[in-house]
């Protein structure tokens, strides 16, 4: 019965040889920073779902690196997904607790999904790390804002417009924002 | 006096009225900053969006002749290929490269054949697995 088995099985193998699948072993050839910059790529030309994927394949191959997970959260945001955007941002903190674009790109979602309070702390850090960087100082502006400190936001609205260059389209936003503040 | 009885037309005052609701229903254009992804080399997005193009290509590039090569291509045959593909075709492959062989279903299907296999060869050989 066992040698029938046996017989048996092996014609299987035997008659089935060629449609069996063949195992091919798939070798990455990028390291985690080309994939980081492949998917930036991909980012510049509106691909989200590839970029996506190449920067997962970045942070899942360097462990120790946070700039793949906030370009992952831009994408999300930039798809309007706040949640995943906040949590990718979030994971970046957990790999870096001292960057303040991840802080800043996190307080910009929280603003975005009315978490105004929590949005004002982690703002209010990164101008700690970075104080006259425009970009920080207006999320923070807005962050102060949406929390009713209409006086410091103003401060630091003229703060960024400040420290903002000439001309550029941060400095309108700015200006957007001091002129919301006026009549009240 | 003709102009005072216009402005103060309660039909004038109620569409300025409706006017000014709906105008205030419009949210601001002004918002927080979000800053832009960035390069391995710590440069922004926009910065260098003309290298960009060139950098995916070569990466690209890479990626199809490895899996070309992966699935059992020689050398030579992995040049020819590629030295017939437009930048559009090489993106197209690029971006299917993973999931060409199946991809996770591929993985799932090879688990349960290997599981099936050993589990038939525990039968015919008279062996039993027991979980406790």
């Amino acid at each position: 019965m066992k040698r029938f088995f046996l017989i048996l099985l092996f014609l299987c193998v035997a008659l089935t040889a060629c449609s069996i699948p063949r195992i091919v072993v798939l070798s990455d050839p990028l390291t985690a920073k080309e994939h980081n910059d492949l998917g930036v790529s991909y980012e510049l030309m509106g691909e989200k779902e590839l970029a996506l994927k190449q920067y997962e394949l970045a942070f899942k191959k360097d462990r120790n690196w946070d700039q793949p997970l906030i370009n992952q959260g831009n994408v999300h945001a930039g798809m309007e997904s706040w949640n995943l955007a906040e949590q990718s941002y979030r994971n970046a903190l957990k790999r870096n607790s001292h960057n303040p674009e991840a802080m800043n790109n996190l307080a910009y979602v929280l603003i975005k999904q009315d978490k105004n309070r929590e949005a004002l702390n982690w703002s209010k850090k990164a101008v700690e790390i970075e104080p006259e960087n425009p970009f920080f100082l207006n999320t923070y502006g807005w962050a102060l804002l949406k929390t009713d400190s209409l006086d410091k936001a103003k401060e630091t609205f003229l703060s960024a417009l400040e420290n903002s260059q000439e001309g550029s389209d941060l400095q309108e936003k700015i200006r957007q924002a001091l002129v919301e503040l006026e009549p009240q | 006096m003709r102009l005072k009885r216009i402005l103060l037309d309660r039909r004038i005052c109620r569409f300025v009225l409706v006017f000014y609701f709906f105008v205030a229903l419009l949210p601001s254009t002004g918002e927080a900053s979000l800053m832009e992804s960035r390069l391995s080399t710590g440069e922004q997005m926009s910065e260098r969006a003309e290298k960009i193009e060139s950098v995916r290509k070569a990466l690209e590039h890479r990626v199809v002749a490895q899996r070309l090569a992966d699935y059992g291509l020689s050398q030579e045959e992995v040049m020819a290929r590629m030295n017939s593909l437009d930048d559009k075709q090489l993106h197209q492959l690029a971006s299917l490269s993973d999931e060409i062989g199946g991809g996770s279903s591929g993985l799932v299907i090879g688990v349960l054949l290997i599981v099936l296999l050993v589990v038939l060869i525990l039968m015919v050989s008279d062996k039993r697995i027991v979980i406790q």
